[in-house]
């Protein structure tokens, strides 16, 4: 009973994966996902690569962005989708590789058992994740700034990696278009009074995921973006 | 009066004229309507007399009535901007709507047509 295989129901639990311009790494992602893991939504960002077709022909239940409209509005298309689909329970993942799938077993179970409405992921409780330096700096600015604004005590702001239930999905409205959608998730569970739960998980850094992720000037363009969207909602 | 007021006073008097017929034709609301009248009319009074601009300066504590016009512009300058910012927010969330429905509609649409479903995969191997 204790085993969390036995209380994962994974036939009902969705994987959505935001992607944009993924092409190079989305298959190895469906695929490493798929044989534990069948319900794999990549919503493909209006991507000018072969994304789209490649999370297709790995098996991925593939939604399509027109055009561009940013992480978290893709985000919240795939919840709306998985939602319309019948999940049970959402989990976000990244289209980048650095998510090993091991880690998700891990992840649904405190919410699949009722122990919180969202687990996040944190590559700051344990040691398995080799944060490069600028990014470690970045990160831990990040938390120091969510825990001040929406008083949650986590460790880990934008990491891509959660689980959740659907009443939390149906709950929860992003409205931050782009990068900021991290931050407004985490205000919105604390102004919804969402229980939640870290839980550490491993994040590889690779060349294309390094390439992707964010820099000094992308966290300032998130800073902004943040405030703006706190400003005009 | 000189050509620029004589000008002056022509121009704010027609963009006048089109604001009232815009609110009678119901293409401005009332209000911002009501607003933009107000300017042309301060505008042509502002041509016609300058000396009234001063006026209005000193008893606001500028020396100037042209500093006063130019305070003023570059605030409605702002207004502007922050108005047509708000705008293209609107626009932008709505634009997110429609492009979500439709992503989602089409993914409905293909699975409904057997395109979609975890089925139709070409098989783990297949090439990126």
């Amino acid at each position: 009973m204790n085993d969390p295989a036995t209380l994962v129901p994974r036939a009902s639990t969705f994987i959505v994966i935001p992607a944009y311009n993924e092409a190079p790494t989305i298959g190895a992602v469906v695929r490493d996902l798929l044989p534990g893991w069948p319900r794999v939504v990549v919503v493909d960002d209006g991507s000018t690569d072969r994304t789209a077709d490649t999370a297709a022909r790995a098996g991925a239940e593939v939604v399509r962005h027109a055009v561009n409209r940013g992480q978290g509005a893709a985000l919240q298309t795939g919840f709306d989708y998985c939602l319309a689909a019948g999940a049970r329970f959402l989990v976000t993942f990244d289209g980048d590789g650095q998510h090993p799938s091991e880690e998700l077993e891990r992840l649904v179970e405190p919410v699949a058992a009722g122990r919180c409405d969202i687990a996040l992921g944190s590559r700051f409780l344990d040691a398995r994740s080799d944060v490069p330096a600028l990014r470690r700096l970045l990160l831990k600015a990040a938390v120091i700034f969510t825990r001040v604004v929406s008083g949650l005590r986590v460790t880990d702001t934008h990491n891509g990696l959660r689980a959740l239930t659907r009443d939390a999905a149906e709950r929860l409205e992003l409205r931050a278009d782009r990068m900021a959608h991290a931050s407004e998730l985490l205000d919105q569970i604390s102004s919804l009074g969402l229980s939640w739960a870290e839980v550490p998980v491993r994040v590889r850094y690779t060349r294309h995921s390094r390439a992707k992720g964010q820099r000094g000037l992308d966290a300032l363009r998130v800073l902004v973006d943040y405030v703006l969207n706190r400003v005009f909602r | 009066m000189n050509a620029f007021q004589i000008l002056g006073i022509s121009l704010t008097g027609c963009f006048a004229l089109l604001t009232v017929l815009g609110v009678a034709r119901r293409r401005l609301r009332p209000v911002p309507g009501l607003a933009w009248a107000l300017l042309w009319v301060a505008a042509a009074v502002a041509i016609a007399r300058p000396e009234l601009t001063v006026i209005v300066a000193q008893s606001l504590g500028i020396v100037r009535g042209a500093d006063l016009i130019f305070y003023l512009a570059i605030l409605g300058m702002f207004v502007g901007f922050f108005l047509v910012y708000v705008r293209l927010r609107r626009l932008d969330e709505g634009l997110t709507q429609v492009v979500r429905r439709l992503a989602i509609a089409e993914a409905r649409h293909r699975i409904e047509a057997g395109g979609g479903e975890p089925a139709a995969r070409e098989g783990e191997s297949a090439a990126d």
